[in-house]
């Protein structure tokens, strides 16, 4: 297994990604994009 | 072919988008043998979590991107966003192609993620040329693209990876290339005053969710999630499960998944066809989604036999051939003329968001398993997301909404 520590800041930043995209999908549907 | 040695003539532009798209299918089931196996060598080494992020980084991107490339289609232009979007694919292919770092990898995943948008403007170039009337039968041509581009793409990526592991996404950004000139020197530019016009009086979401259709809406999307996250643990681990259960190589892989291809074909376009003369789009959902259930439960365990594999194989082909295109169906059929196209856009966010999380759950729980029963984890919480799927399919009926329509085909 790769060390634990560097793999969480990592982690960390794929779900604020993730959630970042899902509220960018969310305002494209409110604003009638999608 | 698409070429014309008569400029004089408008050509129509079905035969060149027909072709887009199957090279851009091509294009990307190339990639489906190759990828994890090439991140996860000894020239990367790859830890899972690094995979799945490399797997499912592309459809996170168009989950957002591909509706935003859509609406600029309808404001620009089809013929510019298909071109970018088609050479932002073959530069994402080259830079995976020459990656010598994981970060690499990842940056043409992305490149190729934000500019996915071909099948999208592709689609919206073919309602602007049809007429309602003859739009079923061209967007059957879609179909039929997407089908043969996903039988060759990955028999095509195994050869081709077998000779060199870099070399399938040179051939693919070079089709994405080739596919690029065509399309700025011989696409005309569809997009009419009128689709135009169709775009700006979308319909709001509360005429979406109206005539109590918003239960039957969510039943829909929630299937659709399911069994798009069902089926993308499997698509994401098949060629790493096959590497380490049976000791097959990407060109082994590649024509597993190219007779999983062809089975899909003759099963969407022979058997299903004849099928759905009655509507029983429901019950044959139900169906699909089951023995894609019970096939994920029985691949970690098939014996270490070609013909076995083969069987559950074709379960697994069959299933989804059963369930992807009933679901669309069933989506159209469930919303009226007006808000079908934006039903079938949360219908296509669905399973981009499912192609995200099913990698995710896939190799996260890899890690319950040695190499002798590799992914049986994973194999197993397929099943059960795709029974979750099944229990879904139930809960849809169609009778619940009102004003069906039976024109099949999104506005936009």
């Amino acid at each position: 297994m790769k060390p634990v520590g560097r793999f969480s800041s990592f982690a960390i930043l794929l779900v604020i990604f993730f959630f970042i995209c899902v509220a960018l999908w969310f305002a494209l549907f409110f604003y009638r994009v999608i | 072919m698409a070429t014309s040695s008569d400029p004089a003539k408008p050509r129509s532009p079905l035969g060149l988008i027909f072709l887009t798209i199957l090279i851009d299918m091509i294009g990307f089931g190339i990639v489906i043998p190759v990828l994890p196996v090439y991140a996860e060598g000894s020239r990367f080494g790859a830890t899972p979590t690094q995979l799945s992020i490399l797997v499912g980084i592309y459809s996170l991107l168009q989950l957002v991107f591909s509706p935003i490339l859509g609406h600029l289609s309808d404001r620009i232009g089809r013929k510019p966003v298909l071109t970018v979007s088609i050479l932002g694919t073959a530069i994402g292919f080259f830079v995976t192609g020459s990656a010598n770092a994981y970060w690499m990898l990842l940056l043409g995943r992305i490149i190729d993620g934000i500019s996915g948008g071909n099948i999208a403007t592709g689609m919206a170039c073919i309602a602007d040329v049809t007429t309602k009337e003859n739009r079923s039968k061209s967007m059957g041509l879609i179909g039929a693209a997407f089908g043969v581009g996903f039988m060759i793409g990955p028999a095509l990526g195994g050869v081709l990876g077998k000779i060199s592991p870099a070399l399938p996404f040179f051939v693919a950004g070079g089709l994405a290339l080739v596919n690029c000139a065509l399309v700025a020197m011989n696409l005309p530019e569809t997009l009419t005053p009128e689709a135009q016009e169709r775009a700006r009086h979308r319909a709001s979401i509360g005429e979406v969710f109206s005539h109590g259709r918003s239960g039957l809406i969510f039943a829909i999307l929630a299937s659709q999630l399911a069994s798009v996250t069902g089926f993308s643990i499997m698509t994401s681990l098949f060629a790493l499960f096959c590497e380490k259960r049976f000791g097959y190589d990407i060109a082994h892989t590649g024509w597993i998944l190219f007779y999983v291809g062809f089975l899909g074909v003759l099963m969407q376009g022979g058997v299903l066809r004849r099928l759905l003369k009655r509507p029983i789009e429901k019950q044959l959902a139900v169906i699909g989604a089951g023995v894609l259930a019970i096939s994920m439960y029985f691949l970690p365990s098939t014996p270490p036999s070609l013909g076995m594999l083969l069987l559950v194989c074709a379960g697994i082909s069959v299933g989804n051939s059963f369930v992807t295109p009933t679901l669309n169906g069933l989506a159209s059929r469930s919303s009226d003329a007006h808000t079908q196209g934006r039903v079938l856009g949360l219908l296509a966010s669905a399973g981009s968001l499912g192609r995200f999380v099913g990698p995710m759950i896939g190799f996260q729980l890899l890690r319950f398993d040695s190499n002798e029963n590799y992914a049986r984890t994973s194999f197993y919480a397929s099943a059960a997301i795709l029974v979750l799927a099944l229990v879904c399919i139930t809960m849809v009926s169609p009778g619940a909404a009102t004003a069906p329509t039976p024109d099949a085909i999104p506005e936009t």
